[in-house]
């Protein structure tokens, strides 16, 4: 039976595998809550969650298959999905929301019209990942009913960025619906396309005057930053929150590479395979990728002593490069890993 | 009948010292905290005592019971909190600063709701009931001033040695800023192997702007590293210049930088989920907020940081899944 465990901030708690037993906050206060690891098995699903009466944070991380509802009788003002599959996001339209992340997610079903509450005031939909699609970002962004959504102050679309992803091709029209757009960050893997010229090239019809930090990428982005900054409002020193323009130089998507290809370094440096071990083989934003090479490290040991002597691990928060005189020690690796082809 | 001669006699004839028996062990326990404080604990622990155990107000009791219950309320938790400060550790002083605001801001109620019970209860009887917990009012503020003030020097401690720490990596030879050009020379001059002082800090792009930095980590093979991400990545590249770090030390850095600029998908402290998302493509921290050890690891990477050249800026923590340490904010 899983159990409430405490947090990192304060009335923060974390509930991993099933909610099953959970029947309540009990004496605590739990302000913000992590579900993590649930899927159609878990008894009750999400079914507790009404009675958590002080909830205002709550995070659903690899969840799939389980059924949302519950959500709708819950105060909750933040939500984040992450790393979910096969969801009914039809409930969102019945939570009166502030903040509002969805990221890594795919086979989820919705509604032809995803009516938002006028409350939310920051959106960030985002998909980056090796099974991951851009499509998913976009059919999304075209079932979202933008008209309500005027009171907007954050919004955050991308696809792709530490991975290759087709981009989300979508008709950015909907900006003119969020005159209050304070931050707006597009830069990896959105591209428009549309009856009408993209508000994110002069003269920026539509637009939101109240602009103050503007991230986004363009095949030529010297003269469009240029613009964008004759644009926004000026920069204050009020230490609200970043500002400014950045424009990076939009590259042509690539074909992706498989995931842990073998390369062979320059000079005499051997062979290597980088990737994220956290996202291929970890438990969740819980696990760092240093966490997760020391449990690799202790599954190569036990299946090969003699090859692990062989190998070099340079890990770091983001990914973890393995290096090796020969290839055929990286692909032992990656056969006891279960990882690429 | 003077205000003073009335706490007097009510606490003279009314302190039980079966009750005072009991708070002996407490009181031991305050040895750490010094001689004011144990007796502006004592003062509080007379005053909730005698709101407790009162009774000479016999013909109001629901009034008594009422300023017993807030006198309680006010009196316990602080006595509770000035108890727990008294323990703290370096690295633990979060929980026990919390406890002494919320018990400074119950005093300061009291304050207010005992004058107002003066105010409307002439009687002397009933005024002598609420007089006595008014006297164990101001030296029960001052312990838990006093106790705050307990907690600045762990804390001020901790910085210092967490300070000092850091400048004596700082005296260690410099990477400087090196792209992924001068990957290979940079590699050249670094000893080889795990547990030596070989690894680099890196951020793609670099600041100015900040807005501008996606991704920042750390390795030991920083040419292989060029190699193995995007383009784009590692046509911006570059090393921060700091000393030659160890692994450990190297992870601290990266979670400071981390924690300033904030993973993909995570809010900033304190802002609903969903919004004022982080703006790195890092997906999540290097060292978890979760962990026990998450707030000195935060402050060794910060306080080198601090202590390098052109990198103040960023030692601000923002983004640590709302958990309150020392190093959250600025570590100064």
């Amino acid at each position: 039976m899983a159990g409430l465990r405490r947090g990192a901030g304060p009335d923060a708690y974390v509930v991993s595998g099933t909610l099953e037993g959970v029947d309540g906050p009990g004496r605590r206060t739990v302000r913000e809550l992590d579900v993590r690891g649930l899927g159609p098995d878990a008894v009750g699903g999400l079914s507790a969650l009404p009675a958590f009466g002080d909830l205002e944070d709550l995070t659903l991380e690899r969840v799939h298959g389980v059924d949302l509802a519950p959500l709708a009788q819950t105060g909750v003002r933040g939500l984040r999905l992450l790393d979910i599959a096969e969801l009914d996001l039809a409930v969102l339209a019945e939570l009166k929301l502030e903040g509002l992340l969805i990221a890594e997610f795919r086979d989820c079903a919705m509604p032809a019209t995803l009516r938002l509450s006028a409350s939310l005031r920051g959106l960030s939909i985002f998909n980056d990942g090796p099974s991951l699609s851009g499509d998913d970002v976009r059919i999304l962004v075209e079932r979202i009913d933008w008209s309500l959504l005027g009171g907007l102050r954050m919004l955050d679309l991308s696809v792709g960025g530490n991975h290759e992803l087709a981009p989300a091709v979508v008709d950015l029209g909907f900006l003119r619906h969020l005159p209050e757009l304070v931050t707006l960050r597009m830069e990896d893997g959105v591209v428009h396309a549309g009856p009408g010229p993209s508000p994110l090239e002069p003269p920026f019809a539509g637009l939101s005057r109240k602009l103050r930090w503007v991230r986004v990428s363009a095949v030529d982005p010297e003269p469009l930053k240029a613009a964008l900054e004759a644009f926004i409002a000026p920069p204050r020193d009020d230490g609200d929150g970043p500002q400014g323009v950045t424009v990076y130089q939009r590259e042509a998507a690539a074909p992706a590479e498989p995931a842990w290809t073998i390369r062979e370094f320059e000079g005499d440096d051997g062979f290597g395979v980088y990737g994220s071990l956290q996202q291929a083989l970890g438990q969740g934003s819980e696990e760092t990728e240093y966490k997760v090479v020391k449990r690799v490290r202790a599954l190569i040991a036990s299946a090969d002593p003699a090859l692990l002597k062989r190998l070099d691990f340079d890990p770091e928060a983001g990914g973890t490069g393995i290096y090796a005189e020969r290839r055929q020690d990286l692909e032992g690796v990656l056969r006891i890993l279960g990882l690429g082809r | 009948m003077t205000r003073t001669e009335l706490t007097i006699r009510s606490t003279k004839n009314q302190v039980k010292p079966s009750l005072l028996a009991e708070a002996k062990p407490l009181l031991r326990s305050l040895g750490k905290l010094g001689k004011a404080v144990s007796s502006g604990v004592i003062g509080a622990l007379v005053g909730a005592l005698i709101g407790a155990d009162s009774t000479s107000c016999y013909d109001q009791p629901e009034t008594t019971r009422d300023v017993d219950a807030l006198a309680q309320q006010a009196f316990r938790p602080a006595s509770r909190a000035i108890r727990a400060a008294g323990r703290a550790r370096r690295g633990r002083t979060g929980g026990p600063r919390r406890r002494l605001q919320q018990a400074q801001a119950a005093l300061n109620k009291l304050g207010v709701d005992l004058d107002r019970f003066l105010q409307n209860h002439q009687d002397p009887k009933c005024q002598a009931y609420a007089l006595v917990a008014e006297h164990g009012l101001e030296p029960a503020k001052k312990a838990v001033a006093r106790s705050l003030t307990y907690l600045d020097g762990i804390d001020q401690g901790e910085r210092d040695d967490a300070r000092h720490k850091a400048q004596t990596i700082s005296r260690r030879k410099r990477v400087g800023k090196v792209r992924c050009e001068e990957a290979g020379k940079l590699g050249d001059q670094l000893p080889k192997g795990a547990g030596e002082r070989n690894y680099v800090v890196y951020w793609s792009p670099p600041p100015p702007p900040n807005s501008d930095v996606k991704y920042v980590g750390i390795s030991r093979s920083l040419k292989r590293r060029c190699q193995a991400h995007p383009d784009e990545r590692s046509r911006n590249l570059e090393t921060l210049n700091l000393p030659l770090l160890t692994f450990s030390e190297a992870k601290q850095v990266e979670e400071s930088l981390i924690a300033h600029f904030g993973p993909r998908r995570e809010s900033r402290n304190g802002a609903p989920k969903g919004t004022n998302r982080g703006q790195l493509r890092n997906r999540i921290h290097a060292v978890s907020p979760d962990r026990p050890d998450y707030c000195p690891q935060l402050l060794a990477g910060q306080s080198l940081l601090v202590v390098s050249p052109g990198y103040l800026a960023y030692a601000d923590a923002m983004f640590t899944r709302n958990h309150r340490c020392l190093g959250v904010g600025h570590p100064r």
